[in-house]
């Protein structure tokens, strides 16, 4: 039997065999592609890009457009300056009373309506391995002090906000939200930079080199015992 | 006298799992490429080196058996049982290699709350999860509500001479057509359509509300593959909550129920014999069960002061309803309010309605409408026959798939099942309270794992205690499999292990039985 027609029957009688080696070599050749890609681009530019580590030195509050007054205490007779995570486990008590949060804003602005004025924001704790967070809702045009909305390889913007904690609100149908009265910025975003490395990519195609020689030398064994 | 697996046994069984560790390869794929189309480089070399990794071990275990001839019955109980399992130790690599799991044993959760349909989860700040990690969770999702075997029989991936064995071992005892390979081609055909209309019924909703296209697009397929699957797992931490959407949540709603009705009631409509449906002993008992059910949980929770409003009731109390009813596990309701605002009434009843869980032959979870439907049944069965004269003979009819008649082995298997589950329940509550939990939290996520309900309370949290966290781990693996492959697995394993007893009498010969292959 000459070596074409043997790996035709292998090929025929394995349909996984083929997948993988159709998968392998599309995998390889995207791959490639994009490697070249990468090194023809010479990587992006993006001007609102700003590095992993820092933030922008704008953000600490020197903006124009910055609401935030950082001398702003909570008074201890109506505004409790609280953690997300201490309102995501509040008891009936904290329903109705004025809270103070910060934290990182995630996911996307969504608008209970085609024309509606007002917007949810969902706020994250900004706590070291805590992840709570609690449903904002806010005038449309505090929202356009956002620049960043937090997901993977983006840090959203910071934000301080005042307002009435609902632990079901009758505007909405039972939601626990916070009605926002005051929204202040108190640290722009940021979005990761990931470079494309080649030798990363060097485990796993090692890895399915041996996999695929398996398959073969399985396929191999199979049809000698046939 | 139990059966031992021999060595030809374990051979046979290591090939046919190696077989599903290659499809998990396979399945890996998805991910893969969401992570190129989306420059996820982190996540697309862990994948990489995760189908690398599936691909070798799978390959290996295959050599176990070169040819591996046909299934017997106890070789697919082991298959099955263990492939759940197994699938979910492969799955958890690239998760836990994600860095949003604080163990490996809170990624092996997710992997196995994931293929079970369960929708618990560990994940450490979901919002921020790639496209590729999150694209993979549902994918599991989708493998595992279709049924492993199912979708493995499909694609062909244990050839021709494993079918039926292996399907009745998954715990599917309906055969949607004559055939298992044109029944498992069914259920992934309808289950591809509903996601596809879903998918694109919401996608306009969330485009509507303001979510950028991209984002709007992935996270309706992914809502809709778990709401059709009756999953649970969401892209987003606060689930469907998130969207703060009526219409939204309506659709859901609406697609978990239909993913609750056995596949088999599908085929019998699309062949125009609508009234199947309303016969059949699991619509009727559906109904009568869910009535009573709104009732008791409406009263209760409208005994809330912040929850007893008609809009609220309408839109929270009845999504939350019909989450646990399909056991999918969505929720509009924080884990807070669950706890501090809906009343331990309400709360119970939401665990008792996820316990009995959905319908046989569905994507749904629990003890299945149809058991508890069947001992109705012999509750009438029974009294009928104390008020009969002892020359009566009593027949109790039921409609399933055509008019039958109550058996005593169908009544057994019900009951069978239907107190494993109670038990089950009783000792993932106990095993909870062992570990200082409050009793009826313990009691509601002892239900949530055992019926794959996955609406949980807080007891699952990440880095929760190991043994805990096993149990429930083993809960969510038994109650996808209804037990009896499992205990049987289980069984056998242990059987096996133990060393024979010699003969005394060296004239005694050894009983076929023990003869191994």
């Amino acid at each position: 039997m000459t070596r074409k027609s043997y790996l035709g029957k292998y090929l025929k009688a394995d349909p996984l065999l083929k997948w993988w080696l159709v998968l392998f070599c599309a995998s390889a050749i995207g791959l490639g592609a994009i490697g070249v890609g990468e090194a023809m681009s010479g990587g992006s530019d993006d001007g609102a890009r700003l590095d992993a580590a820092g933030l922008d030195e704008r953000a600490a509050g020197a903006a124009p457009d910055n609401k935030l007054n950082v001398s702003q205490l909570p008074d201890s007779s109506f505004i409790y300056d609280i953690t997300i995570k201490e309102l995501a486990s509040a008891d009936s008590y904290m329903d109705g009373q004025t809270v103070q949060v910060t934290g990182e804003v995630v996911g996307d602005r969504i608008l209970p309506e085609l024309d509606s004025s007002d917007c949810w924001v969902m706020l994250q704790s900004s706590g070291e391995g805590d992840d709570s967070e609690v449903a904002v809702y806010m005038p449309l045009t505090a929202s356009e002090s956002i620049d960043t909305y937090g997901a993977y390889g983006k840090r959203g913007t910071t934000l301080q906000v005042r307002g009435t904690f609902n632990l079901a609100c009758k505007d909405h149908q039972g939601a626990s939200d916070l009605h926002s009265e005051s929204v202040a910025v108190v640290a722009r975003g940021s979005v990761e930079e990931m470079e494309f490395n080649y030798m990363r990519l060097v485990p796993g195609l090692v890895l399915l080199l041996i996999g695929s020689l398996l398959l073969i030398a399985f396929d191999i064994m199979r049809e000698r015992q046939r | 006298m139990w059966q031992r697996f021999s060595l030809y046994d374990v051979r046979v069984i290591g090939h046919y799992l190696g077989m599903l560790v290659l499809f998990s390869a396979l399945l890996m794929v998805v991910p893969f490429v969401t992570a190129l189309v989306f420059q996820e480089w982190d996540p697309a070399y862990r994948y990489l080196y995760s189908i690398g990794i599936a691909l070798v071990v799978g390959s290996l275990l295959r050599f176990f058996r070169i040819q591996p001839g046909k299934l017997n019955r106890q070789q697919a109980l082991a298959v099955v049982g263990l492939a759940w399992i197994v699938l979910g130790l492969f799955c958890s690599i690239p998760l836990y290699n994600s860095g949003h799991y604080l163990t490996y044993l809170d990624a092996l959760f997710d992997s196995v709350s994931g293929i079970t349909t369960t929708g618990a989860s560990l994940i450490v700040d979901l919002d921020h999860l790639s496209y590729a990690d999150n694209m993979f969770r549902f994918m599991m999702h989708l493998l595992g509500g279709l049924g492993l075997i199912v979708v493995a029989l499909s694609l062909g991936v244990f050839g021709k001479r494993a079918g039926a064995t292996l399907y009745t071992s998954e715990g599917r005892s309906e055969h949607v057509v004559p055939n298992v390979i044109h029944t498992t081609t069914f259920i992934a055909k309808v289950t591809a359509w509903f996601v596809l209309i879903g998918t694109v019924s919401i996608s306009v909703l969330m485009l509507l509300s303001g979510i950028e296209p991209v984002r709007a697009i992935l996270q309706s397929f992914w809502v809709a593959i778990s709401g059709f699957v009756t999953g649970g797992f969401s892209p987003m931490q606060q689930s469907i909550f998130y969207y703060h959407s009526f219409p939204i949540e309506a659709l859901l709603m609406v697609l978990m129920l239909l993913g609750t009705v056995s596949f088999v009631i599908y085929s019998e409509v699309l062949r125009g014999r609508v009234r199947e449906f309303f016969r059949d002993i699991e619509t009727r008992t559906t109904v009568i069960w869910m009535v009573a059910m709104v009732v008791v949980f409406t009263a209760s929770l409208a005994t809330s002061t912040l929850f007893s409003d008609v809009p609220t009731l309408l839109r929270r109390g009845m999504f939350v309803l019909i989450s646990a009813f399909t056991t999918t596990g969505f929720s509009v309701l924080t884990t807070n309010q669950l706890l501090t605002v809906v009343t331990s009434g309400a709360f119970l009843t939401l665990a008792l309605v996820m316990a009995v869980g959905g319908w046989a032959g569905s994507t749904a979870g629990g003890i299945k409408i149809y058991r508890v439907g069947i001992i109705a049944k012999s509750f009438v069965s029974t009294i009928k026959e104390a008020v009969s004269p002892d020359s009566a003979t009593v027949v109790v009819a039921y409609n399933h798939v055509g008019k039958r008649i109550l058996s005593p082995s169908v009544v057994k298997e019900a009951m069978t099942i239907f107190i494993m589950f109670v038990i089950t329940y009783v000792i993932g509550a106990l095993v909870g309270i062992a570990h200082g939990h409050e009793a009826t939290q313990a009691v509601y996520e002892s239900v949530c794992m055992t019926s794959n309900g996955g609406m949980i309370v807080g007891i699952a949290t990440p880095g929760m205690p190991v043994t805990l966290e096993l149990f429930y781990i083993l809960q969510m693996w038994a109650g996808r499999l209804e037990f009896i492959t499992l205990l049987a697995l289980i069984v056998q394993v242990v059987v096996s292990a133990i060393p024979r007893r010699r003969a005394t009498n060296p004239g005694v010969v050894a009983s076929n039985e023990e003869i191994q292959l």
